[in-house]
């Protein structure tokens, strides 16, 4: 709403020096005319005249606003005031006069209780555009920890799946309130990380996030009480146990999750270009340069495909003819040898279709769910692998398989530094020992991860076996359908149904019956 | 009777008796809805020996609103390649929008118009024109205009 505003002391700065005003010089003897002494008045908004001699019925309020002889009925130049105010953009013009630039006054009735009501007014605008953005953000935030909770919770079962349940209540547990700090930063990153490394974008981050972030964290399921007396045995153990008890080995079976760290990329690396070499083998191609830059076609509901383009710098992968050593894909017909040019645009389109992806729902779909799977089928095959080990006790050493602990009554070892030992030694010594067991940390994790079954690592173990029986099985697919496709021949059929003499044959039938 | 048709009635009666500026002639004034003048820019300008007509249309409002003013474009009339004229006839003046006062008039909208293109040296649509005429409004006072050119 639009309010008159006072515009008292809105006067203009030239007045008095240009023309000094009547009030400030009573002794003035130039006499001033003013609005009632004009004889003819012309109204510059309505163009309406008032002449003095013809008194009008009704008679109408003229004002005089400015400096210059633009003269107006008050009823006018409110009305415009008031619609140029409405208009921002004009707002800064309604006050002045178009002919000299000077500031219309205005007074009116401005009581305290008017002015009072319109700073209340005001108040409860501002308030309601705080309330306005507050509950969008609140909005925003609460959707955003909603899908964080998701995460969150899918996180924690990936654990209790990858590590098994016995490692899962002594290094998180069921009960969110024993949980560790960090374990609301990286619970929620795996569902994202499986994501990410299905994608390719970075094939380190599941073994990160449900793997190495864990095995700093202290076992969290003892009761207080446990804590206390391990607490209590490293200030007064009478006979420290040696060192290389408390610590964890580096070099010990199965792998230290570091070790798996390192150790991961380098094995798939080595994987993928020996199955891919394999794959070539099988289906009798050679490795191509992959093209570099692909489009990705989003296809909604099939019919209106959503265009995302990834990149638009498309860079044609160098082609110089047709190579010779290259396998024909279908036996070529030797009777219509195919012009250069055309054997170029039949070779570029599949390679321009191999280049665009038209992504579906179904395959986003798949996509996702394979990559949330993850955990599910590495417990699964980490199930399998344990039965198959009753009966192997190679298998059984391999997998490093160990008794529960009984996870609700372990207690880790306390005392990892003898305190005596502690005590005698020098700063540095002091120092050095701290790093030691820090690395130690780092690299072999905490206690818990020597002493619990490893259901981690036959779980890796069977998700490595998982993989392999998937590719294998995809590369049958491929071999299959390559080789129907390869074998297609359209079937021939008679004429029979056509009449005869329509057909012109080479030993037309004698016995035609016309 | 409204005061815009009062303030047009006295507009008109001033254009017959004291006739329209050089250059500008009065084609109709039929009601006080719509009125149409040619425009010709005399002297040595890029646009010598060319007609233009404008086109006026007031509501209600006037003169407290400005009237939408444009060229007209049809069989016999084109608009004339100025930076601030949209190849549509719309017109980006701001004394037709923010900067409109009632102590203009009609002939005094012609006439500021007028001048605008005899100091226009280069001949070229604005540049968004494209743009713009494909998303018009029909009538060019429900185009919210950014003047940014004071110079052309």
């Amino acid at each position: 709403m639009q309010r008159w505003h006072p515009y008292q002391y809105l006067r203009p700065l030239t007045r008095d020096s240009d023309a000094p005003d009547a009030a400030h010089d009573p002794a003035a003897d130039a006499w001033v005319p003013t609005i009632d002494d004009l004889r003819v008045k012309l109204c510059y908004i309505c163009r309406e005249e008032e002449s003095a001699e013809g008194p009008q019925v009704p008679r109408h309020v003229w004002v005089h606003p400015c400096r210059c002889s633009l003269v107006a009925h008050e009823t006018c130049l409110l009305q415009w005031i008031r619609a140029a105010e409405q208009d921002t953009s004009r707002a800064a013009n309604a006050m002045k006069c178009p002919q000299c630039g000077v500031e219309y006054e205005l007074e009116s009735d401005n009581p305290l209780v008017l002015r009072i009501m319109d700073s209340v007014n005001g108040g409860l605008m501002t308030v309601g555009r705080a309330v306005f953005w507050a509950g969008g953000g609140a909005l925003i935030i609460s959707s955003l920890f909603g899908v964080y909770i998701g995460c969150t919770a899918y996180g924690s079962y990936a654990v209790q799946e990858f590590l098994g349940k016995e490692m899962f209540s002594l290094l998180l547990s069921e009960d969110t309130a024993q949980w560790p700090w960090h374990a609301y930063f990286h619970l929620p990153a795996i569902p994202i990380s499986l994501i990410l490394a299905r994608a390719g974008v970075h094939t380190n981050f599941p073994v990160a996030t449900l793997l190495l972030a864990w095995t700093f964290s202290p076992p969290v399921s003892h009761p207080m009480r446990d804590m206390l007396t391990s607490h209590l045995r490293l200030i007064q153990t009478d006979t420290p146990a040696p060192q290389s008890e408390q610590l964890v080995p580096l070099f010990s079976w199965p792998p230290v999750p570091a070790a798996v760290t390192v150790l991961y990329p380098l094995l798939t690396k080595g994987y993928r270009l020996s199955f891919n070499r394999l794959r070539h083998w099988v289906l009798g191609t050679r490795p191509e340069p992959k093209a570099a830059v692909r489009n990705y076609i989003y296809d909604f509901n099939d019919n209106a495909p959503i265009r995302v383009r990834i990149n638009h710098a498309i860079i044609p992968p160098p082609r110089a003819g047709a190579p010779p050593g290259q396998p024909a894909q279908a036996p070529q017909p030797q009777a219509n040898p195919a012009p250069e040019p055309d054997a170029e645009d039949e070779e570029d389109a599949p390679a321009e279709g191999a280049r665009t992806t038209r992504l579906t729902n179904a395959q986003i779909g798949r996509f996702v769910g394979g990559a949330l799977m993850i955990p599910a089928i590495a417990s699964f095959m980490g199930r399998i692998l344990f039965r198959l080990a009753r009966h192997s006790p190679f298998l059984r050493r391999f997998l490093a398989i160990r008794p529960p602990l009984g996870a609700r009554h372990y207690r880790p070892p306390g005392g990892l530094i003898d305190p005596a030992q502690w005590r005698d030694a020098g700063l540095l010594k002091q120092m050095g020992l701290g790093l030691r067991l820090g690395v130690n940390l780092a690299c072999c994790g905490t206690r818990v991860w020597a002493d619990a079954d490893p259901v981690w690592w036959r779980n890796s173990v069977g998700l490595g076996i998982f993989i392999v029986i998937k590719d294998c099985l995809k590369l049958v697919h491929e071999y299959l359908s390559r080789r129907e496709q390869q074998t297609r021949r359209i079937k021939s059929r008679s004429f029979a149904g056509v009449e005869i003499k329509e057909l012109d044959l080479i030993h037309p039938p004698t016995h035609i019956a016309i | 009777m409204a005061v815009s048709t009062r303030r047009l009635q006295k507009e008109l009666v001033e254009i017959q008796k004291q006739g329209t500026p050089v250059g500008i002639t009065l084609l109709s004034a039929d009601d006080f809805q719509t009125w149409l003048f040619t425009v010709q820019v005399l002297g040595d300008t890029i646009y010598s020996g060319e007609l233009f007509a404008l086109k006026f249309r007031f509501d209600g409002q006037y003169p407290i609103q400005p009237p939408a003013v444009q060229f007209v474009v049809d069989e016999k009339y084109q608009a004339p390649v100025h930076p601030h004229v949209y190849s549509n006839g719309h017109i980006c003046a701001s004394i037709l929008g923010n900067e409109w006062s009632p102590v203009l008039s009609v002939i005094a909208v012609c006439v500021t118009i007028q001048s605008m293109l005899a100091s226009c040296k280069k001949k070229e649509r604005p540049p968004d024109n494209e743009r713009y005429v494909k998303h018009a409004p029909e009538n060019p006072k429900k185009t919210q205009f950014v003047y940014h050119d004071d110079t052309v």
